[in-house]
């Protein structure tokens, strides 16, 4: 484990004690450090922008809830991670809230400037979505918690429950998937 | 080290993820192999273009503000609390008053025999499907 992975892990412990003791400030200061991987993990899963933030801020309010019975001496992301999951999978499992299709290409597309810049980058996050959602549950979830959750391999291992060994073939296997989906959908 | 293993250490510096020892050993394999070669830039190329995917996201001070916004749901729970806590003295009232021997119709109290009986069963159920969740997750202490 390298130092600035220890050193974090360590910040993170001291931060969860003071906020376990009432430090509302430390709470504040746990989240932030995580709240933008979250979200990006949640939105991954519903692909909207409110939902998202919606569920973030859910997966904030449970994290609080529970943070007692957290115990410091294990990572916190991946707890959180598990929380921000099973909050998106059961806002996507009720029907009428499923919303699964591309992300908003509106909102992506008001984020940049020049017109056809706009219609090459969404195209292509759009071809990109497209091969991720044919991958297995497997690869998509690996892929997702390395390349939009930023998580590390260790991170990936905890919340898959999976040795760190596995979570290095199986990423490698859905990376060599989808790149090969990719390479069949250009060639069309 | 077979060419198997030897990928997935390519990977694992392509994610900052290598031992620091291990890394002088694995470029110089890249370096000295074609095949190597190629499957780093590979990676490295899939790499950037995932994490090049645009997000729609929230400004920063989205992000500050959720952080501290704790209390948000206090009233949503207060107002749980109330219309669930109202409705069940209510019932406990019509049960007593029909108990004691209400001159009622029958309807009047079947009704209400039936309104706490599915009262009883949907708690049940609810707490019957927290504990097969709970056995089934890892995480036991994060609440659905």
């Amino acid at each position: 484990m390298s130092e600035t992975i220890r050193a974090s892990l360590q910040l993170d412990a001291e931060l969860i004690r003071s906020a376990q003791g009432g430090d509302r400030e430390a709470f504040g200061r746990l989240i932030l450090r995580y709240a933008r991987r979250i979200y990006r993990a949640v939105y991954f899963i519903v692909r909207n922008l409110e939902d998202a933030k919606d569920i973030t801020q859910e997966t904030v309010y449970r994290a609080y809830r529970s943070l007692e019975r957290f115990d410091p001496a294990k990572p916190f992301y991946p707890w959180l991670h598990q929380i921000a999951r099973n909050l998106s999978l059961n806002y996507i499992a009720r029907a009428e809230h499923r919303n699964v299709g591309l992300p908003e290409e509106e909102l992506i597309a008001s984020r940049m400037v020049d017109p056809e810049a706009v219609a090459i980058r969404s195209e292509e996050a759009a071809s990109l979505y497209r091969a991720i959602d044919r991958l297995n549950p497997d690869h998509r979830e690996i892929i997702m918690l390395k390349s939009f959750g930023d998580c590390s391999y260790a991170e990936i291992a905890e919340i898959l429950g999976i040795p760190i060994g596995t979570v290095m073939s199986r990423l490698y296997n859905a990376r060599m998937k989808l790149k090969s989906i990719l390479l069949r959908e250009n060639a069309k | 080290m077979n060419s198997e293993e030897l990928k997935l250490k390519i990977q694992a510096l392509v994610d900052n993820e290598l031992d620091e020892a291990e890394i002088p050993t694995i470029m110089d394999e890249i370096e000295g192999s074609y095949e190597m070669r190629n499957e780093y830039v590979e990676l490295l190329r899939l790499r950037r273009r995932l994490s090049a995917i645009p997000f729609p996201e929230p400004p920063e001070e989205w992000f500050e503000k959720a952080a501290r916004r704790r209390g948000r749901r206090l009233f949503g729970w207060t107002g749980n609390l109330l219309f669930v806590g109202s409705y069940v003295a209510l019932l406990g009232y019509a049960l007593l008053t029909l108990i004691r021997g209400s001159e009622a119709s029958t309807w009047v109290k079947v009704g209400v025999a039936g309104i706490a009986a599915g009262f009883i069963v949907l708690l049940l159920r609810a707490i019957a499907d927290r504990i097969r969740e709970s056995r089934t997750d890892k995480y036991k202490e994060v609440m659905k």
